[in-house]
């Protein structure tokens, strides 16, 4: 799902629930991977993301107009987790605080990457040879360590590592356009 | 760092590295900024397929409490629960009256037959949904949302009378020697085996009746004396002004607009904002609040089916030109939900 696609666009400003749940189900992890690599804490993002959903609801019209729901979203929650850290920031009364000039600016392309990132990397992983990809799955997925995964698909734990290897490599090659 | 350095920056991150090889990527990590700056590249390629697989375990849930908090989702859950709520009254209503009589007259059905008890039930129709009813004589009615129908539990033998407020569509079992008699406070239509439609607003002085098949008497109480004043046959539609008391009876081709609510579709037809806004109101559980006078005089077309009432407003955009804005649902200091007040300009 394109998260640019007029017609998810306008089911959304509609208030269709499925088109919610849609959205909801494909962005929800990769925006909790994104608060999570601000506030570095799981819960806390978890929490950031939610809130955005509820807000990103009210405020669907004026997401719509951007055209983008997911990079929308994606800048909400940057902003909330930066808004969170600064509160707490505050209450430590810890005086280096955060640069003012974090994230509330024009956002750069560098975050407009690391935000698609998250996304493109699941479409990635699903591109993979098929045993690269087991390997990978049963690792980053399934949380398999490599001794199992060997178990698990009869192979060496050499084997394990250059499969893992070359998954990572691939995945590099597939998404080098958001790193820079 | 060996020939790849990439299975080496896996077992790295795995933890399954020895203190030589950490020792070696920390010193090619380093060596040089591009060093660096592939580790990084690989620790995320590393990192975040488990971090997304974390939150995906809880994905679900997520939606399910995001959801319990937003008003338009969650609404449409408690009309759920008040349908049930409302079957379950009924049952238990019947029940109780049941248990009453079987008290009141043991085991004696002669005494019961002759000294008859009417115990009346009543139900009102929740906003947002059409309540479906079958009578103790097997007449099924359909109330529009909103509307109100008060009937005995048991019809007596001579005459079966029900009170409606509000619109209810009626199936009538054929009863001959009993006829069935729908009271509403401005008409009343007395039936002879026949499907109908009746439409009666509770603060305004609209009286509408349709008639599918069969034939029904439009009825006015005067001087404690049932005046009979139309009958209508098949595909009539009638429309009664209770103030200049007059009574115009049309032919009508397509019915559908008239009686498509009972399959839960709403149809207008060059209807009048008055219309429009009656039904939406009931239908949707909302209030409209119409800011530009000259909208009263507009005419609204559209079929409707499970949209919800910004489409519908939206889709009946197309044939009038208005403007509407929809001010969310606020909490009152109970932690009640108010009515979401739909403004039309």
């Amino acid at each position: 799902m394109d998260p640019s696609s007029p017609f998810l666009i306008q089911a959304i400003v509609e208030g269709s629930e499925e088109a919610f749940d849609l959205l909801f189900r494909q962005y929800y992890a990769p925006l909790c991977v994104i608060g999570e690599s601000w506030v570095q804490d799981e819960d806390t993002a978890r929490c950031i993301v939610q809130e955005c959903f509820i807000k990103f609801w009210e405020k669907r019209h004026e997401a719509a107009r951007i055209g983008n729901l997911y990079g929308y979203l994606a800048h909400m929650v940057r902003n909330r987790c930066i808004d969170h850290l600064r509160q707490q920031e505050t209450e430590r009364r810890v005086k280096e605080a955060l640069p003012r000039d974090t994230g509330r600016g024009p956002v750069t392309e560098e975050q407009v990457m690391a935000d698609e990132l998250t996304v493109r990397i699941g479409k990635a992983i699903e591109q993979l040879p098929p045993r690269c990809r087991t390997a990978f799955v049963l690792s980053r997925r399934e949380g398999l360590t490599y001794p199992q995964i060997a178990e698990k698909m009869g192979i060496s734990l050499k084997g394990v590592e250059a499969l893992i290897a070359r998954a990572l490599k691939s995945l590099r090659e597939e998404l080098s356009d958001y790193f820079r | 760092m060996e020939k790849d350095p990439v299975s080496l920056l896996a077992r790295y991150f795995e933890g399954h590295a020895s203190p030589s090889e950490r020792e070696a990527v920390e010193r090619w990590r380093r060596e040089d900024a591009g060093h660096e700056r592939l580790f990084q590249q690989y620790r995320t390629l590393w990192e975040v397929p488990s971090q997304l697989a974390r939150h995906e375990k809880n994905r679900e849930q997520a939606l399910a409490a995001v959801k319990r908090e937003i008003p338009a989702f969650r609404r449409r859950r408690r009309v759920y629960l008040l349908r049930y709520a409302a079957a379950a009254a009924l049952f238990i209503g019947l029940i109780l009256s049941g248990f009453f009589l079987g008290r009141s007259f043991p085991g004696d059905t002669s005494l019961r037959q002759r000294d008859e008890t009417v115990v009346f039930q009543h139900v009102t129709a929740n906003s947002g949904m059409v309540t479906r009813l079958t009578l103790a004589d097997g007449t099924e009615v359909t109330l529009f949302p909103g509307s109100e129908l008060t009937f005995p539990l048991h019809f007596n033998a001579q005459e079966r009378t029900v009170q409606l407020s509000g619109e209810g569509f009626f199936r009538i079992t054929h009863d001959e020697k009993s006829p069935f008699i729908v009271r509403t406070d401005k008409l009343d239509v007395r039936v002879l085996g026949t499907v109908f439609d009746v439409r009666t607003g509770k603060d305004d002085n609209l009286f509408e009746a349709v008639l599918v098949e069969g034939r029904i008497a439009l009825q006015k109480k005067e001087e404690g004396k049932e005046k009979r004043i139309a009958t209508l046959q098949p595909n009539q539609h009638a429309v009664y002004d209770p103030q200049k008391k007059s009574l115009q009876v049309k032919e009508e081709e397509d019915l559908e607009k008239y009686i498509a609510w009972t399959q839960g579709r709403l149809v207008f037809d060059a209807d009048s904002l008055r219309d429009v806004i009656r039904r939406l109101e009931s239908w949707y559980n909302v209030k409209i609040v119409v800011k530009d006078p000259r909208l009263w005089d507009y005419q609204f077309t559209g079929k409707f089916a499970g949209e919800s009432v910004e489409k519908v407003l939206k889709l009946l955009q197309y044939t009038s030109d208005f403007h509407f804005r929809v001010q969310q649902e606020r909490i009152d200091k109970n932690g009640y939900y108010s009515k979401k007040v739909i403004e039309l300009y």
